[in-house]
């Protein structure tokens, strides 16, 4: 009985983990699994959307190649491109001097503000969240994080840094009144706002960002085909298309 | 169990040249005659053993001809088990060899003590059956698994072991559900299967109830009329006494006397042995 | 009530979405129990009988994998192992290999193999020990008495505990959504980022959970039946042996 025990489970075991171990395609680009809402995220099905992940694809298919999306966790998603574990980051990946020493990046395709939101009933000014000592909420392993760091404590400014793994639920704790405050991109920001008890309070002064596809430094040739596709779908209708769809034509 | 004198081979000498008296007069009945080959079934050279920085064992020294039993007896702590424990080359000893039927333990090497330890069997103070086997199971067992038997012929084997200590009808039944006795006796079942040449008894009926010592002292007393050559270490002085011609005292790691049983036991002998079992019987009352 | 009635329609979708989880959390786990097994059985053999070097090495082992926390474990070997080695993973399989899925059940599979060896060996251990002195006697190899004597008897022993071994290897197996693996804890993730709705998912994710420890344990039990001997380890009817009747007469 024991030894029918043992082969249940094996047959078992090595029914399903083949089909486990077998990973998506040849190019895989990784995305925030935070979802970054309007460039790399889930659907409440389950499906992969977003206006990076529709570029891409797009992308990827008038080259003739084969490309899936798979989420991981947005503090290690460089180094997992490093590693050559996945072979691209398409998901609002902003560029900074910090990231070019380690990955190669595409020429800018998209360029964003930070934005700063408040609950919907708060009383707070601009001026009182970035100089009042406030709790301003931000995504870790973001470069906005990196920003306001750095800019905290000149020209008069004060707040407090809270991390969260997601935008998402740094604005839930604004909602909540956990915190005063969560400073996004505008992008991100105009989708939370049409689904959460949020307002827009003003932009958060600190460096508008760039937002550019990463590929390992010795992918050439997949840099090729993205800088070109970027070109090629800038010219192309399909962009006003995207653009439309994912609101990203209406700016905060 | 009448005493018939056997003639000593040219052995002899050998057997009991060392301290203590004793010839091999009044030995016991045996079908078989000594060695063909003239020399002992058994030799014991010199055997020391250390456990744990303690000298347990301390250039002991014994034979044992072919058909013969001989009895070990003394105090806790004395050495005896470990004695059988070196002989069967459970544990090895740290210096002196053993030598069974010509051929030596020690030269056996690693792979092949196996080979060496089937020809000896062991009874055990405590049995040790394997518990998640049936009784006929256990004694099937190394046939087929180290003797390489098949199935059906294993268990007809086991089945004819098992009539022989009389526990044909208990073969199905698991160690757990048998009395202490009947488990001592399908050990004897268990051990006999694999045809040894030379049976190591450690206090087989030590762990016993009063009751249930008679069945077991039966099982052992017939292997030893079928000519089995036997080393058994006992209490069972009473018993023993008839079926030996040659009692060997140990005490803290030493032969200190051998002798038969005449000897040893007689009336004012004065012999260590004869002190050690007179507070035995004082104390057990047989 | 149109309210209630859309709440839950919304929630449907993401539901099946999380159900369909339950497949990689099952090969987790299977394929991470059978690997503690493969190793924890050799290892507790060693740490029984074997000769002093080898009982060290063992002990480390067990030592490592039990005093570092799954989740550190689990970043060790997919950064340091598993992330570098995946040209030669994939040269070796064929085809692009799920790392996160082999790093996870790897990681869950080896820390298993410690835990498991430390069953076994008190299984082993409470064993009468002359039986293998007996299995000795009788012209049984060391390897021979470990398999045909010892270890019919600790596996049997062992049952239990891996009821026990299988429920925690059940949470641990949730872990591995920081890999990025789409088990159900990375789905619920998903699902939560969608939605902006957290309670429902996380009970049914508990639920799901729930319902595997039930199906494993029971599958455990059965087992411990089938293979139940008299006498041999705890009567779980009479679990303090306390005597009464004996069923069979004892004759002398």
């Amino acid at each position: 009985m024991l030894k029918k025990f043992f082969l249940l489970i094996v047959l078992a075991a090595l029914a399903v983990c083949p089909t486990a171990l077998k990973a998506q395609t040849e190019i895989v680009n990784g995305y925030d699994a935070a979802s970054f809402e309007p460039f790399a995220y889930v659907d409440s099905t389950g499906v992969v959307q977003g206006f990076d992940v529709d570029c891409v694809n797009w992308i990827i298919e008038k080259a003739g190649r084969q490309v899936s999306h798979q989420p991981f966790a947005w503090e290690s998603i460089v180094e997992l491109l490093q590693n050559k574990n996945i072979n691209m980051i398409a998901s609002g990946l902003s560029i900074t001097a910090e990231r070019a020493e380690k990955v190669a990046f595409t020429k800018p395709y998209w360029t964003i503000k930070q934005v700063v939101l408040v609950g919907k009933n708060s009383p707070l000014t601009l001026e009182d969240v970035l100089t009042g000592g406030k709790k301003i909420g931000l995504q870790l392993g973001t470069s906005d994080l990196q920003s306001m760091e750095d800019a905290n404590g000149k020209d008069g400014r004060k707040y407090e840094i809270v991390g969260y793994p997601s935008p998402d639920l740094a604005a839930e704790d604004v909602v909540n009144g956990r915190i005063d405050a969560v400073v996004m991109n505008d992008d991100r920001g105009y989708a939370i706002l049409q689904t959460m008890d949020v307002k827009f309070l003003g932009y958060a002064g600190i460096p508008d960002e760039d937002f550019g596809y990463a590929v390992n430094k010795d992918d050439a040739e997949l840099l090729e085909i993205l800088n070109n596709g970027i070109d090629a779908i800038k010219a192309d209708p399909i962009w006003d298309e995207l653009v439309k769809k994912y609101n990203l034509d209406k700016k905060l | 169990m009448s005493n018939v004198n056997l003639q000593s081979g040219p052995s002899g000498r050998d057997n009991n040249s060392q301290d203590g008296a004793g010839a091999d007069a009044g030995a016991r009945n045996s079908r078989t005659a000594n060695a063909r080959t003239g020399r002992p079934l058994l030799e014991v050279r010199n055997v020391s053993k250390s456990l744990g920085g303690k000298l347990i064992l301390d250039d002991v020294s014994l034979s044992l001809d072919k058909g013969q039993l001989k009895v070990l007896i003394g105090p806790s702590g004395s050495g005896k088990s470990t004695l059988l424990q070196c002989v069967h080359f459970l544990t090895p000893p740290d210096k002196g060899e053993v030598v069974l039927d010509g051929q030596s333990a020690r030269e056996m090497g690693q792979k092949n003590i196996c080979a060496f330890r089937q020809e000896i069997g062991m009874i055990f103070q405590d049995f040790n059956l394997f518990d998640h086997l049936t009784a006929r199971d256990n004694v099937a067992i190394a046939l087929r698994k180290v003797k390489g038997q098949p199935k059906t012929a294993a268990r007809v084997r086991a089945m004819d072991e098992l009539e022989r200590v009389g526990l044909a009808d208990k073969a199905g039944l698991y160690p757990a559900q048998l009395s202490g006795g009947q488990k001592q006796r399908v050990s004897i079942a268990r051990a006999m299967a694999m045809e040894p040449k030379l049976m190591l008894l450690d206090e087989p009926t030590s762990a016993l109830d009063p009751e249930l010592i008679g069945e077991v002292l039966n099982v052992i007393a017939n292997l030893a009329r079928g000519g089995m050559t036997m080393l058994m270490v006992t209490h069972q002085i009473g018993f023993a006494q008839h079926l030996t011609n040659e009692i060997l005292f140990m005490e803290e790691g030493r032969i200190i006397e051998r002798g038969t049983p005449g000897d040893l036991l007689g009336e004012n002998s004065g012999s260590r042995t004869a002190l050690f079992c007179s507070r035995l019987t004082e104390l057990t009352g047989r | 009530m149109a309210i209630a009635i859309d709440s839950i329609s919304a929630l449907l979708d993401p539901a099946i979405f999380i159900v369909k989880g339950t497949g990689l959390t099952v090969a987790l786990i299977l394929g991470a129990m059978l690997m503690g097994l493969v190793v924890g059985v050799p290892l507790s053999a060693v740490q029984v009988y074997g000769p002093r070097w080898a009982k060290f090495l063992a002990g480390t082992y067990v030592w490592f994998f039990r005093g570092i926390p799954i989740l550190v474990l689990l970043f060790i070997f997919y950064f340091g192992v598993f992330s570098p080695m995946e040209a030669f993973l994939t040269k070796l399989a064929g085809y692009r290999v799920n790392l996160p899925f082999l790093a996870a059940v790897t990681t869950l599979g080896l820390a298993s193999g410690a835990y498991q060896s430390q069953i076994f060996r008190g299984a082993i251990n409470s064993l009468h020990a002359g039986q293998y002195q007996a299995a000795l006697s009788l012209g049984f190899s060391r390897t021979g008495a470990l398999a045909h004597i010892i270890l019919p008897q600790a596996l049997r022993l062992a049952i239990p505990s891996w009821a026990n071994e299988y429920s925690i290897l059940l949470k641990d197996s949730a872990i591995a959504y920081v890999l990025g693996t789409l088990e159900i804890m990375s789905r619920v993730k998903l699902m939560v980022a969608a939605t902006h709705m957290h309670v429902p998912f996380y009970i049914q994710a508990g639920v799901i959970y729930y319902f595997l420890t039930w199906v494993g344990l029971k599958g455990l039990r059965t087992l411990e039946r089938h293979t139940r001997i008299p006498g041999l380890g705890v009567d779980q009817e009479n679990p303090q042996g306390i005597e009464l009747e004996k069923p069979e007469e004892r004759t002398a």
